[in-house]
């Protein structure tokens, strides 16, 4: 996306929030004016209150038409409750308000849909049959496949090796000098690993909750590290230096050749334009390392609408030299998150109940699209326009086993063992204060289905899912909060500054148990949050110096909090390591990447050792390399001490008092998308430009043989 | 007048659809253009234009909302002007400071132009998962490029509210970016 993108998104914002927001406002209508309504009594009232309800849409033709629309939700067996229908916008007639019912502080809550009866069904109807079209179960694209030994030719990818540094101990382009004697070695290879053992799944993701399997462009067997790049999987066997690419597949074309399947309604210049809008997000490997499921998130343009929808493609990678795509699946919405629990996929998308949508969205069972049943659809919160759709289905298979569809969630999702939690931030206004709060929602899964189990609101916002831990019957949450009061006037009277709060919400009621509410000295925002076990870790920072707490809830009634004090920089990530505490972020400036570790004292909490470079680092989670047994941490810096070529994967042991260098090279790529793993005594560097396999000896990472 | 009256002295090719788009969206034009440009004389001359596009386009064009069609025209051709008095100062970047807030969240500056349609799903979509008072702020500081004083003023908020609002909006935007 570009700099030019960005102004002409903003020109494309629809009218109506631009109206909403609209700082200038028009001349005054008397009629319109809501305080001059009230005054008028509720004689006036009613009368102006039929004069919209009955008459306006007498006046403009428009009864018949709430009436159809009503009609047409009824026998889709998708009926909201709809307590009442206005016209919404008096420029087209054709867009309807539906009210579900009141939000906390009064005001009606609303979704928008157009009329069945006008221009709409046909639209959506075609739609749907795009969509439809785009499912089919065993769709096999073998003759898209290219050999994954001609691809290995044609391929750009660089594959470098220990040996591969020219006399200036630079890395040299090894790809041609490889790719003359791959094919031999990798036949022989190949026939070898034949005979090998069962291949047996191996975690490569740091997960949040152990048993919730985390999608990521790479993934591992205890023989392959398949390694998604952009659209193309690859697959490279773990064999130290002499590890090679054995199979690869692009996605590129069987994901046109999907497109342009559902696409046989659409010609010209519009199907110019849909190719390659999609982006392949992350894969996971199956149990039984058989399958890989890849999550696109795509979409179709149609007349004047974008609809965006999830494809996820299942590839049979059982034999590496003979990849081919086993089910194709497409679903509702845009791409927000997803886990994999054993053989099931759990996808979470977004879908905008907007003007020229159906306010009830859709999912396909294998059959075709169909409406979510009411039953599947928990209005909830009903405080913005958007459903949070969550999906289960088998990983190889595709099969549906189970849809549901949330308004008004969505913000983060955290999966536990059992619970799925979707969150809502919104503002909470009353006639005393204004502030965000954050309604969280427990989805129960482990029987099968989504079972809704209530809700919880707490003050604040959470700074991402990590700020959520269920444990021991309770939901535990880190916020920050901030907000304002008034006063009798209606006036601002004065803003409590922002604070760190932490909740301890009771499972089974869905109500607060216990707090410890602005624990954190004033004016601070919660910058990192990691549990563990019975503790919390949380770093909050005001501009470039922060405080760590731990907060000890071994007894939910009497929690226990003890912090470092205000020491320079701050954490964007905590991660438990071993017995400590690791922080990664940034010391006294931007460009200054910091480790530090922080241990528990009977008094407080001291700062073990800290490493800080004149760097910037890798800020997704994903990216860092986490083995706590060894105290290894690795991940991609750009080391500006270092001038021709400062863009390095470094490798750090700790060993309970220092941090060692285990690991300083020169990489090439985004560093988001590095990945690092060690497999006996290699360590394996991903990236979307290069693959390496170094070699660390075992004592260098502390291991006595 | 109503809108739809207005609209339909421009489809008559009727001249008072001026007269009166000043009468009742004029003090937004020029607030839009004032906030932008920082001139009397620059942004009266984009409100002027702001008419003269109107008058081109509309017909064929029929506003869902005339107001923010006006806005809209105006806020662009401000931009551009601005782009243009910034090369005139040899490249002086003279953007207001809310556009280069929003810049920060461009998850990378380079890359291919993405597609009209699918702009508008991303920032509409980003729009609609927002209750309508972070929305409101929103809008007002990047679309209508109001001063953080004047947002908390009309919301009925302090500045610092303002501030924490705005930052954690556009962390939730640069993450809503990645997505597409």
């Amino acid at each position: 996306m570009r700099k030019d993108d960005l102004n002409k998104m903003l020109s494309l914002v629809d009218d109506k929030y631009l109206d909403e927001a609209s700082p200038v406002k028009k001349k005054a209508n008397i009629w319109a004016s809501r305080s001059l309504f009230m005054k008028l009594g509720s004689i006036a009232a009613c009368f102006l209150l039929v004069l919209n309800i009955v008459l306006l849409p007498l006046l403009f033709g428009l009864g018949n038409k709430i009436e159809d629309m009503e009609n047409a939700l009824n026998e889709k067996s998708a009926q909201l409750d709809i307590i009442s229908d206005t016209v919404n916008n008096p420029h087209t007639q054709n867009y309807y308000e539906l009210h579900l019912g009141e939000n906390k502080d009064g005001t009606p809550s609303t979704i928008l849909v157009s009329s069945p009866s006008t221009q709409f069904p046909q639209q959506y109807q075609d739609i749907i049959d795009l969509l439809k079209d785009g499912y089919s179960e065993g769709f096999i694209v073998d003759e898209e496949l290219e050999d994954a030994w001609e691809n290995l030719e044609n391929s750009q990818d660089t594959i470098f090796d220990e040996s591969a540094k020219d006399e200036n101990g630079h890395w040299e382009d090894m790809s041609d000098k490889l790719e003359e004697d791959l094919s031999d070695k990798a036949e022989a290879d190949m026939s070898d690993k034949t005979e090998d053992a069962e291949d047996s799944y191996k975690e490569t993701t740091d997960l949040q909750t152990k048993g919730v399997i985390e999608g990521d462009i790479i993934k591992r067997s205890n023989k392959y590290i398949f390694h998604l790049n952009g659209s193309t999987l690859n697959i490279y066997s773990i064999d130290g230096k002499f590890s090679e690419r054995v199979g690869t597949i692009k996605l590129n074309s069987a994901l046109e050749y999907i497109k342009n399947g559902v696409d046989v309604k659409v010609t010209g210049d519009e199907l110019e334009k849909m190719k390659e809008d999609y982006a392949v997000r992350e894969m996971y490997l199956s149990c039984d390392c058989k399958t890989v499921s890849i999550i696109v998130s795509d979409g179709l343009s149609f007349g004047s609408a974008y609809v965006p929808y999830v494809t996820i493609l299942s590839v049979s990678v059982e034999d590496p030299s003979d990849i081919y795509i086993k089910n194709v699946s497409t679903l509702f919405g845009s791409y927000v998150e997803s886990r994999m629990i054993e053989n099931e996929l759990f996808v979470f998308t977004k879908h905008y109940a907007r003007m020229d949508y159906l306010a009830i969205p859709q999912y396909s069972d294998g059959e075709g699209f169909k409406l979510f049943d009411k039953e599947n659809i928990h209005v909830g919160g009903r405080d913005n326009n958007t459903y949070l759709l969550a999906y289960r289905m088998n990983d190889s298979t595709l099969k549906m086993n189970k849809a549901s569809a949330f308004l008004s969630y969505g913000d983060d999702i955290y999966v536990s063992e059992n619970n799925i939690y979707l969150t809502n931030e919104k503002t909470q206004k009353t006639a005393e204060e204004k502030n965000t709060v954050t309604e969280i929602l427990r989805v129960e899964y482990n029987k099968g289905g989504f079972e809704n189990k209530g809700s919880v609101v707490i003050d604040g916002y959470l700074k991402d899912r990590y700020s959520l831990s269920e444990y021991d019957g309770f939901l535990r949450a880190v916020t920050t909060d901030n907000g304002v009061r008034y006063d009798e006037n209606g006036d601002v009277l004065y803003q409590y500054s922002s604070n760190a709060n932490l909740y301890i919400v009771e499972l089974e009621s869905m109500q607060v148990y216990n707090s410890l509410i602005r624990f954190a000295p004033d004016g601070e925002t919660v910058r990192s949050v990691r549990f563990k076990g019975a503790y919390a870790y949380v770093c909050t920072a005001i501009q470039m110096t922060d405080p760590v707490f731990f907060i000890d809830m071994s007894d939910v009634n009497n929690l226990e909090c003890k912090e470092t004090g205000t020491i320079t920089g701050f954490s964007t990530t905590l991660i438990d390591f071993g017995g400590d505490l690791l922080g990664i972020g940034v010391d006294s400036g931007v460009r200054s990447f910091k480790l530090e570790v922080y241990r528990e004292t009977e008094t407080g909490v001291e700062r073990v050792c800290s490493l800080i470079k004149n760097a910037t680092y890798a800020s997704e989670y994903k990216a860092y390399y986490i083995n706590r047994e060894l105290g290894l941490i690795g991940l991609a810096i750009t080391d500006y001490y270092i001038g021709d070529h400062p863009n390095r994967y470094v490798l750090y042991r700790y060993d309970g008092s220092s941090f060692i260098e285990v690991l300083n090279v020169e990489t090439r790529g985004t560093k988001n998308l590095h990945r690092g793993i060690l497999i006996g005594d290699y360590f394996y560097i991903l990236s979307n430009d290069v693959f390496m396999v170094e070699y660390v000896p075992a004592e260098k990472m502390g291991i006595t043989k | 007048m109503d809108d739809s009256k207005i609209i339909e002295l421009y489809f008559s090719r009727d001249e008072k659809a001026i007269e009166h788009t000043s009468d009742k969206y004029g003090r937004l034009c020029y607030y839009v253009a004032y906030n932008i440009l920082k001139s009397q004389e620059d942004s009266e001359e984009c409100v002027n234009d702001t008419y003269i596009r109107l008058w081109e386009t509309i017909p064929p064009t029929v506003p869902q909302s005339l107001g923010a069609y006006s806005a809209k025209i105006t806020r662009n051709l401000s931009l551009d002007k601005c782009k243009e008095k910034g090369a005139q100062k040899r490249g002086e970047n003279d953007a207001p400071p809310s556009y280069e807030e929003l810049e920060a969240c461009l998850p990378s500056k380079d890359g291919e132009p993405v597609d009209e349609l699918i702009l508008k799903e991303c920032i509409n979509t980003f729009l609609a998962s927002l209750d309508k008072e972070k929305r409101v702020i929103f809008i007002q500081r990047y679309f209508y490029m109001c001063e953080i004083k004047e947002i908390a003023k009309k919301n009925f908020l302090t500045e610092a509210n303002v501030k924490v609002t705005l930052s954690r909006l556009r962390e939730k935007f640069k993450k809503h970016l990645e997505r597409y």
